[in-house]
């Protein structure tokens, strides 16, 4: 007989092992007794085991990024005791704990759970945490309410309990129709549209990062709120039906809808609803383009923002390399409560907002703030870089991400005049091609590669690549070129000053001027 | 927790980090000074793993904060911290020259010492090309007529029998007949046998299977050079002067073949049995050669008709390919005694005439081909004397062996049967057919009665020091004589050339005194326009072999004729995407091949069935397609190591500190990196690559690209 296809070995391990494990038996167990099949499983419950042996990182689901004071104390107490008194903001609006004993591992899940936060397809071949946009919520532009659709999606059991995806699967819901969702490079991303008082919404899918990226296309035009559901419902089971489980490089939603196109995903959708037997389809507008249109790619670096409820304001605090000591934590707490509305917001770029502040006490805030020594300026620009934990602890990354971060913010960050004249930039620092610090869609991302070296051995360096957004209907970055670790700062500074000297004028944003003069012609000024 | 420290301090000072990690964390969290002192001081030590100096340094952070006053806490953490050393960075784009599988690559000379081939795309002639393929593609390597095996088992698996059968119609000559009674040397090279890996792929049957699936039209091939004018007389119609003749044909040359027999074929058709090859198989196969133009003159015995001296004269060259007819008879007391044959003789009489008077207790002297050929089709000669159940009489044939007496004939041979040249499963049919194979005994007199023979004497013996041929050597127990009765000897104990036929005037100047050719194995001999083909050249071997020998030997032909070398051999390289294969096929398990039951098993009736169609694509599946080339562009590879992690064998992908290199440029060695910065190239090592692709799905960057490699031989124009 032919040789057919059989299931890969991760693929028999999620329709063998149960991954809701007992982690206070799993405490008890020695590791050793722990099956590699076993371990990789752990990531459904959100537990990885970290690049040191003995130790795990435990990634917690808090959908739309948005956690009360509460909630956030708890993080921090359990990061106290069994973190090493350290807390991580990931880009998809999280928090990770890293180096969890095995012992502890039931501790963390069971002290969130007190207060209402999972860890449950905090990782794996499952539904991720759903992300919106910081402004979720409070923003001024919001339409309709995108944290109530967030809440629907994270408490659907039908959506949750989808834990045998090819791959892994990410949502998004924007509260305006902007970029700052990230929409684009989602699994479906949803962003709302407003029409003669009724709200409805845009329906985008198939965009996903990771080595080979992918924009989303533009499924549908408007779906009816009440459709919202059954339709990320219908584009789960299209993407357990479909995605491709052979080969894990190729399997998430984005290829399928590469290869269906728009139209037919759009129909397939339909079919399953119709399946289903969901009622009122005909409601559904398919996209009359599929190319998205999407409004501004980032905010403009306001430390305080007004809310839509004019009495209140957003504050903004920029988090160094997303890492948050103890003492940090709590003072942000104290203040959220104190001076805020008792709300902590995760940005998909690190950082924290502080919303619902009442607007008089706001300029109190912000002074308590820099008597902590937070920052509150340079949001969306230059000091505002995105980086994941590289070499430091994951296992997958080529580069020490977190360094060069120092180095950067070290070197150009202090320059206050400098950024300033570059205006908005996104630094986006991924260690290895999985782009989880989304270097694909930075105005400059740097992705961790080694280069042989003249020593005969290999130096540890950057892919440097510019351009990339999530406005209109998106850009991946190009590739610029390599460059080794140590020559990181005065490479980022050429790029910078290139861009400086030949934009066009002051109001040309960086990834316009990559679009305009091209990556050929790039690569011409830099050399 | 002072045992525990202390206990710590010991495996952290005997380099067991992770254990000393483990055992500091058992007691809690980590947080006092002093655990966390020693789990920084761990990492520190170690520096093994890409995370060490940072968890050394966040440990001595918290050791501290904690209270530590350990100064090298301090310093683990300052020298954690990478400087800002360069104040200039040179921002040039990597220069892709190699490329991922989905890129085209030019014909040029390859730009890098470490990779595999000296050009990226095209045809290249460098010894490491040729040494590639040699290594790369074992089964070709070992073919000695360098048959393309993954080539043709590709076109059987994609259901081209056609064209896998004109593959080996190029290469080998004869594809239907070598699919039945090959040697086989390519099987036992198959990397799919290597250890570990399974059982080797069943090259000989699929070679089979696309004569037997293919249109059934005779094939002639598209000759390589116009006429040449040349004319060539080759002496001998056995497989070495029919592939000689054939590749002189195709290379221009009129070609007369004088064959001393009725019929051409030599050894196929006067020693191999009909049911082992089929004599419409043979004459098809001939039948190809001569529509090239060849012709085939029988029962013309160079040396009586005419001399090789006439014939030299009235052709601008001969090749001589007569083979190996001389019976190496053992010098035994006895020896003048009746029922004494060589084996050849027995084969040939069978052969020519059906069937031969044969005694009743037969004995096979011998371990090689042609004893194996001896000791079936005399147990197909026996008086039918066997009394069948009445319920089986209906389907036993009449000559069927069940219908022989058992025992009635054995095998007997002076070494162990791992000496033993025979074909793969052959020993296997031995004992199926119940024909005995008594090993380490080697004869020591035949013992006769009235000038008949009654019975022989063997002595036991045991395998001593290795002989010229590799083997171990045979050595006699003393005392262990014994006696068998015998009424008939079949000697299967080798042949040799014969040259008595050479006349004088030639004879001096081409063979030597013990009967063999001067020149030895060498294509030209002694003498100007004379050549030799096979194993009339190096003794007796296998067909295979004297294919091979034979081409080889033509091409020295064509040299000396047309003054120049008019056939080129290069490695083709072609840019593929995906070489087709999935994991799952290396887990087929071996088709076997479907054969006769003993109830048909008679004289004229073939064994071997053959695979039906969907079997011989089965099988050819499992073939690991070693033609394919995978390799890693270097430049392109960031060093993620995922193909690292991906990879199905130990060695197959390798962290590279250097390679080495002979004055060749061939790569004949490496070093191994043992630390992150020391590793100059991930490299995938060809040699123990089974062309699975895990590599190619794992590459997020795509720098790994897939390539055909083949051999091709072509006329230079």
């Amino acid at each position: 007989m032919k040789a057919q296809p059989d299931l890969m070995q991760v693929e028999k391990d999620k329709l063998a092992i149960d991954p809701d494990f007992d982690f206070r038996e799993i405490a008890k167990r020695p590791f050793e007794d722990i099956t590699p099949n076993e371990l990789a499983m752990f990531k459904w419950s959100g537990v990885y085991h970290q690049l040191q042996p003995s130790f795990f990182m435990i990634r917690i689901v808090t959908p739309g990024g948005r956690m009360t004071t509460t909630q956030f104390n708890r993080a921090i107490d359990l990061g106290e005791k069994y973190a090493q008194d350290e807390l991580c903001i990931t880009t998809r609006q999280t928090l990770q704990y890293h180096w969890i004993r095995q012992e502890d591992i039931c501790k963390i899940i069971e002290g969130m759970a007190e207060v209402g936060i999972t860890t449950k397809n905090g990782c794996g071949d499952v539904p991720r945490n759903i992300i919106g946009d910081s402004l979720a919520g409070s923003g001024p532009d919001q339409v309709g309410d995108s944290l109530k659709l967030i809440r629907w999606m994270a408490d659907d059991d039908e959506i949750q309990n989808q834990r045998n995806l090819p791959r892994k699967h990410k949502i998004s819901v924007a509260s305006s129709n902007d970029a700052l969702a990230q929409t684009l490079m989602n699994c479906q991303g949803w962003v709302p549209v407003e029409r003669g008082g009724v709200v409805g919404w845009k329906y985008h899918a198939g965009g996903g990062l990771g080595a080979r990226p992918y924009l989303a296309k533009l499924i549908f035009d408007w779906v009816p709120e009440e459709l919202v559901l059954p339709v990320t419902r219908a584009a789960i089971e299209a993407f357990r039906r479909h995605g491709d489980r052979r080969k894990r490089t190729h399997s998430r939603l984005k290829v399928v809808v590469d290869q269906m196109g728009a139209k037919k995903f759009g129909d397939v959708l339909i079919d399953l609803m119709k399946e289903k037997n969901v009622q009122g389809l005909k409601s559904i507008e398919y996209a009359k383009d599929p190319i998205p249109a999407i409004g501004r790619m980032s905010i403009n670096g306001e430390a305080v923002i007004p809310q839509k409820d004019a009495s209140k304001s957003i504050v903004r605090v920029l988090i160094p390399r997303s890492e948050l000591k103890t003492p940090e934590s709590r003072t942000l707490s104290k203040l959220a409560d104190e001076l805020g509305g008792g709300i902590i917001m995760f940005t998909n770029r690190q950082n924290i907002e502080l919303h619902d502040v009442p607007n008089e006490n706001v300029d109190a805030l912000v002074a308590a703030l820099h008597e902590a020594d937070f920052t509150t300026e340079g949001h969306e620009h230059l000091p505002d870089i995105v980086a994941c934990v590289g070499t430091t602890m994951c296992k997958m990354a080529v580069s020490d991400s977190p360094d060069a971060y120092h180095r950067l913010y070290a070197a150009l960050a202090t320059d206050e005049k400098y950024w300033k004249s570059i205006g908005t930039l996104r630094i986006n620092i991924t260690g290895c091609p999985n782009n989880c610090a989304h270097a694909w869609i930075a105005d400059i991302g740097l992705r961790g590669t080694r280069t042989r070296n003249a020593n005969g051995g290999s130096t540890e360096g950057y892919s440097i690549l510019v351009g990339g957004k999530l406005s209109e209907a998106g850009r991946i970055s190009e590739y610029l070129c390599d460059v080794p670790n140590d020559e990181i700062v005065p490479a980022i500074r050429k790029v910078l000053d290139t861009y400086l000297e030949n934009r066009s004028s002051d109001d040309e944003q960086f990834t316009d001027f990559c679009e305009r003069i091209g990556i050929e012609q790039f690569q011409e000024y830099v050399k | 927790m002072k045992q525990l420290l202390n206990e710590a301090e010991e495996l952290i000072n005997a380099g067991q980090c992770d254990e000393a990690v483990e055992l500091l964390c058992r007691q809690g969290v980590p947080e006092d000074a002093r655990i966390c002192e020693l789990i920084a001081l761990a990492h520190h030590q170690r520096e093994a793993t890409r995370g060490d100096v940072f968890s050394a340094a966040v440990f001595a952070g918290r050791a501290l904060t904690l209270g530590s006053t350990n100064p090298l806490m301090q310093e683990i953490i300052h020298s954690s911290k990478r400087k800002n050393t360069a104040s200039d960075a040179h921002l040039a784009p990597q220069d892709y020259t190699l490329g991922g599988w989905d890129e085209t690559r030019e014909a040029v000379d390859a730009p890098l010492d470490s990779c595999a081939l000296s050009k990226l795309n095209g045809k290249a002639d460098a010894p490491k090309d040729f040494d590639w393929l040699g290594k790369n593609i074992p089964c070709q390597k070992a073919c000695p007529a360098a048959t393309d095996i993954p080539g043709y088992l590709s076109a059987i698996y994609e259901g081209r029998h056609e064209e896998a059968y004109n593959i080996n119609l190029r290469d080998n000559i004869f594809p239907a007949v070598l699919g039945r009674v090959c040697a086989r040397p390519c099987e036992s090279e198959c990397r799919h046998g290597w250890e570990g890996l399974g059982e080797p792929v069943a090259i000989c049957f699929s070679k089979r299977s696309a004569a037997d699936f293919k249109q059934q039209d005779l094939v002639t091939l598209n000759k390589w050079f116009e006429n040449s004018g040349k004319r060539v007389a080759v002496v001998g119609s056995g497989v070495a002067g029919l592939a000689a003749a054939r590749q002189l044909a195709l290379l221009g040359h009129a070609v007369i073949v004088y064959e001393k027999h009725s019929v051409p074929g030599g050894m196929l058709n006067q020693g191999i049995p009909v049911f082992r090859l089929p004599r419409d198989i043979i004459a098809k196969e001939i039948e190809q050669i001569t529509a090239l133009g060849v012709e085939i003159v029988c029962n013309a015995e160079i040396g009586k008709t005419i001399t090789l001296s006439e014939l030299t004269e009235q052709n601008d060259a001969v090749v001589m390919a007569a083979g190996t007819l001389r019976p190496n008879l053992l010098d035994l007391p006895g020896q003048e005694l009746e029922g004494i044959r060589h084996g050849l003789d027995f084969l040939l009489d069978v052969n020519d005439n059906g069937t031969t008077d044969i005694g009743e207790k037969v004995v096979v002297i011998g371990g090689g081909f042609t004893a194996m050929d001896c000791a079936r089709t005399a147990r197909r000669l026996g008086a039918t004397t066997v009394q069948i159940e009445e319920s089986l009489a209906n389907k036993t044939a009449p000559g069927s062996i069940l219908r022989m007496p058992k025992g009635n004939v054995n095998v007997w041979y002076r070494r162990s049967t791992d000496e033993m040249l025979v074909t793969p499963g052959e020993l296997e049919e031995l004992e199926h057919e119940h024909i005995p194979l008594e090993t380490m005994v080697t004869p020591k007199a035949y013992i006769g009665e009235n000038g008949t023979m009654k019975a022989m004497q063997f002595i036991r013996t045991e395998l001593g020091a290795p002989d010229a041929s590799g083997r171990r050597r045979p050595v006699e127990i003393e005392g262990s004589e014994f006696e068998i009765p015998v009424d008939t000897v079949l000697l299967a104990t080798g042949q040799f050339p014969e040259t008595n036929w050479i006349d004088e005037a030639l004879k001096s100047e081409l063979a030597g005194e013990d009967g063999w050719l001067k020149s030895g194995s060498a294509y030209a001999t002694a003498k100007d326009k004379i050549f030799a083909a096979g194993d009339y050249a190096t003794g007796a071997s296998s067909l295979i072999q004297a294919i091979g020998h034979a081409k080889e030997s033509v091409r020295a032909v064509d040299q000396f004729l047309m003054g120049k070398v008019r056939l080129k051999d290069s490695v083709k390289i072609e840019d593929v995407t995906d070489s087709g294969r999935i994991r799952e096929m290396d887990a087929v398990p071996l088709q076997p091949m479907p054969t006769l039951e003993l109830e048909q098993r008679d004289l004229p009736t073939e064994v071997e069935l053959g695979f039906d169609e969907e079997t011989s694509i089965d099988e050819a599946q499992r073939c690991y397609q070693c033609h394919y080339k995978y390799e890693i562009d270097s430049d392109k590879c960031i060093y993620c190591d995922w193909c690292v992690k991906a990879k199905p064998r130990p060695d197959c992908i390798l962290k590279i500190k250097s390679l080495h290199h002979d004055d060749e440029g061939r790569i004949v060695g490496w070093d191994i990196a043992k630390k992150a910065d020391e590793v100059n190239m991930i490299w995938i090592n060809q040699d123990d690559c089974i062309r699975c692709g895990a590599c190619v799905a794992a590459c997020p960057v795509d720098a790994i690209s897939i390539q055909k490699v083949s051999l091709v031989t072509e006329p230079v124009q």
